[in-house]
């Protein structure tokens, strides 16, 4: 189903082949409100037809945006709207004239119309920009720093933009400024929109993929639009929205990671991400601050004389051929691959140290005062990691080798470069993986300090990716490993310990030794189940039994293996594996006493093996309910539980040892989380 | 300037103006994708008034599809040669993502296939050309055609698992 608005195709239908009669001399232009000569269509957004037009009056180019059968009750608003938004005169802001109401004759056909008159800037917007001359990070940063200036500007006077996004930053060769369009229309006027995007005034929302939390509730405020323009930047820098434009209410939330942070300049990660805060309270608190930070962290150097970034490939009809943005912070080196600073009291420049290959012996220590908690974690770490849980028991025990090696900028932000050596599993690599990426400082609420940080070893646009959250314990660092396979659900996770020098001991396996907030990670199922474990029990100091994680989160992803063994066994695929040394091997893993929960409910469950098979009984925390249970575990360690044919409960499945993690029932699906009673 | 209300447009130009230029949104960014309808017009008019052509219809295309492969060609860098066989219409240079609503992410499917798939889908599904019409257009054999355009059912049927390719036809109409 379109959700382009009907009527503007029509009225594009209609205007479209009424100008190539015009060039091809059969009728006059068309004519609107008596004073606008319409010339050509310039774009289509979701609401409006952009369409570029001569001022017959004031005798200059225009660009006017037409609505077709607007909401008459809402016309005289948008008059008022449109008196506020001309009193606006920025560089960095494409003026909006008046907006007007007419009716447009085409082809004998008077086709009501709202019409909004604007300065005509015969440039690209930010998105064909980027997809046609494929600019460096700075020259984006400092397009986005400018437009950021006219929105701020805007925001001083009290007035909203409501839909920034790359498709509303123009890029205007004459003052060769970046612009900020369409102010204020997200209250759009059209008749028959997709009616759930509209507020309860009749008001389409703006462009939901970049729209704040409490914005897509309607209580957009000026930290909406700086949610809006940190969502743009890191769209433009990465290539990747931050947020998955389906996402729900809970997803935004909840979110584990943005995607795309590892392709984000190092420098500019903690504050965009602040700005990406859910809470609006979190963000920064005006876009001037957020632009002040951007500006600090993004060094643009001393402009020698305007470089044309760009040539236009000879002169074609074409608006951005030929044309130079000279945007400072043009030059051959992007942010992501600059060398890291030295740290010094004169701090130098990025680009007057040369660039280190990958893998070069150290740079010196840092000076013995730290200036900031960055610095305690610059240099070369070992890193061994072991796999507790996987979606395919083989892995449990497995411990993959690693390299980090972490550096700080004059700005304290914190960038790594993590080199993947080798596994105990015996897999060696032609070439080691390597991977950077930006790492994070955090003060936990015992005052420790938390280093974390993902990296994607396998390639951009492969989602596999590894999280590594360490805390310092002595001269080592210690906590936990998560990997994902695919995007949205861990694969395996583990303990993880790190020591400098050229050696690290072996990693203790025991989860109890392990600082908290890492076992609540490895133990808990969903990150608010996960968040609840760190600030309920990890804070007051207190120890993870088994019933140290509360119910997992209703809608985290069962682990694949988990979700296709369950999947085949309700629609009878299964068959039974035949016993073997791999399923005994890890059946005996499984005998004995769990905790179970499954969705929101607290069980236990005693397990009984036999070879691969398994029996037990399944018990309601309160006694409520008991029955009996028997299944299998396959080669892959990944088992299942099926209750006796009387009764009416669900089919369990799950993979690993400890924890287990699976999925109950077919539709809907009930997490399940297994811990050993002890 | 007396304005001629109603001048009679060509209906050839009415007719063929929303079909071009859904063909050209779905390759070529804006404005630029209006420029191109016009000139594909202006061209195909010339050319008619010259003389009579046996078929009107594959001759407009194939030069809209003339039209939109310079274009692009003209859009990528100079180390990389355009090859419609090979390429997509999303080249190297598109680093946006953009994933928002269910139409876009029919069109971005149909826009990663290879140029040449792209426009025999169109050509085949989108305005309901035979299998040889598209053959003439794109001056294939129609065995080569046909092969188009499986490829691209085919592909658009991986990338998009839960969509036929009828919807995505229907999306690239709506267009």
């Amino acid at each position: 189903m379109p959700t382009t608005d009907n009527s503007l195709v029509e009225l594009e239908n209609l205007l479209g082949p009424h100008l190539v009669g015009v060039a091809l001399g059969v009728g006059a232009p068309p004519l609107l409100a008596n004073r606008f000569r319409l010339e050509g269509i310039r774009g289509r957004g979701a609401r409006g037809l952009v369409v570029k037009a001569h001022d017959l009056r004031l005798a200059r180019s225009v660009a006017l945006k037409l609505y077709p059968y607007p909401e008459q009750t809402l016309i005289a608003e948008a008059q008022a709207e449109a008196r506020t938004l001309a009193q606006l005169r920025h560089d960095n802001i494409v003026a909006a004239y008046d907006v007007d109401f007419t009716e447009l004759d085409l082809a004998g056909r008077p086709l009501p119309c709202l019409f909004l008159v604007m300065e005509y800037v015969d440039g690209p917007h930010v998105r064909a920009w980027i997809a046609n001359e494929s600019p460096h990070a700075g020259a984006i940063i400092d397009a986005f720093l400018a437009a950021g200036e006219g929105l701020a500007a805007a925001h001083e006077r009290g007035i909203l933009h409501r839909d920034v996004k790359p498709a509303n930053i123009v890029l205007d060769p004459k003052n060769k400024a970046a612009r900020i369009v369409d102010f204020g229309l997200a209250r759009e006027l059209t008749r028959d929109g997709d009616a759930q995007r509209t507020t309860q005034y009749g008001l389409t929302k703006g462009t939901l993929a970049y729209m704040a939390p409490e914005a897509r509730r309607g209580r957009t405020e000026v930290r909406s639009d700086l949610f809006s323009f940190a969502v743009s930047l890191w769209e433009c820098l990465t290539g990747e929205l931050p947020f998955d434009p389906d996402a729900g209410e809970w997803r935004l939330a909840n979110q584990p990671d943005f995607a795309g942070a590892n392709k984000l300049p190092p420098a500019l990660a903690p504050a965009l991400r602040r700005a990406l805060s859910y809470d609006p309270d979190q963000r920064q608190g005006s876009l001037r601050e957020l632009l002040d930070e951007l500006r600090a962290r993004h060094q643009t150097r001393p402009r020698r004389s305007p470089l044309p970034l760009y040539l236009g490939a000879g002169a074609t009809a074409t608006a951005f051929a030929g044309l130079a943005y000279a945007f400072s912070g043009e030059g051959a080196e992007e942010h992501p691959r600059e060398a890291p600073a030295q740290i010094r009291d004169d701090a130098i420049e990025p680009a007057e140290v040369a660039p280190e290959p990958l893998h070069a012996p150290l740079p010196a220590p840092a000076p013995p005062a730290p200036r900031c908690d960055g610095e305690r974690f610059t240099g070369r770490w070992r890193l061994t990691s072991q796999v507790l849980w996987a979606d395919d028991s083989y892995w449990i025990g497995v411990e993959g080798f690693y390299r980090l090696d972490l550096s700080v900028d004059a700005t304290c932000a914190l960038s790594a470069t993590l080199t993947r050596v080798g596994d105990s599993g015996n897999r060696r690599y032609a070439r080691p993986l390597v991977a950077d990426s930006a790492m994070e400082v955090t003060r936990a609420a015992d005052g420790g300090l938390w280093l974390a940080g993902e990296f994607r070893l396998w390639g951009d646009s492969s989602p596999k990716r590894h999280v590594f959250t360490v805390t310092p314990r002595g001269d080592e660092l210690v906590g936990d490993w998560i990997f994902f396979e695919t995007s949205d659900r861990p694969s395996m996770t583990g303990i993880v310990r790190a020591a400098r020098g050229a050696t690290v001991g072996p990693v203790d396996a025991e989860l109890a030794h392990s600082p908290c907030p890492s076992q609540c990670r490895i133990l808990c199922m969903g990150a608010r189940a996960q968040a609840r474990c760190v600030s309920e029990i990890c804070a007051t100091g207190g120890q993870l039994g088994a019933d140290g994680c509360s119910a997992p989160d209703l809608d985290a992803p069962p682990p694949i293996g988990a979700q296709d063994l369950l999947a085949a066994i309700y629609s009878g695929a299964a068959e039974s594996e035949v016993a073997s040394d791999k399923c005994r091997e890890h059946a005996r893993h499984l005998a004995g006493p769990w905790r179970v929960w499954q969705g929101g409910a607290a069980q236990d469950l005693d397990l009984v093996v036999d070879g691969c098979e398994l029996s037990g009984q399944i018990r309601a925390r309160d006694g409520s309910i008991a029955y009996p249970a028997t299944g299998a575990v396959n080669s892959k360690g990944q088992w299942f539980l099926r209750p006796s044919p009387e009764v009416q409960a669900p089919i369990w499945a799950l993979t690993g040892r400890d924890p287990a993690i699976g999925a109950a029932g077919s539709y809907p699906r009930a997490p399940l989380v297994a811990h050993r009673a002890r | 300037m007396q304005p001629q209300s109603n001048a009679a447009i060509d209906p050839l130009i009415q007719d063929n103006w929303p079909k071009l230029k859904r063909f050209f949104r779905a390759k070529v960014p804006e404005p630029d994708c209006y420029e191109l309808v016009q000139d594909t017009l202006m061209e195909f008019v010339k050319k008619h008034r010259e003389k009579v052509l046996d078929n009107p219809r594959a001759y407009l295309w194939g030069i809209a599809r003339f039209k939109v492969l310079k274009y692009i060609g003209g859009k990528r860098s100079a180390t990389a040669e355009f090859d419609s066989k090979i390429h997509s219409v999303m080249g190297p240079q598109t680093t946006l993502s953009v994933r928002f609503d269910r139409r876009d992410k029919l069109m971005n499917a149909l826009r990663s296939l290879t140029a040449e798939q792209q426009i025999a889908f169109e050509l085949h599904y989108g305005e309901g050309m035979t299998n040889e019409e598209v053959a003439q257009t794109m001056e294939l054999s129609p065995a080569t055609a046909k092969r188009r355009i499986k490829e691209a059912r085919e592909r658009l049927q991986i990338l998009l698992a839960n969509s036929s390719h009828l919807e995505i036809a229907d999306a690239y109409r709506s267009g």
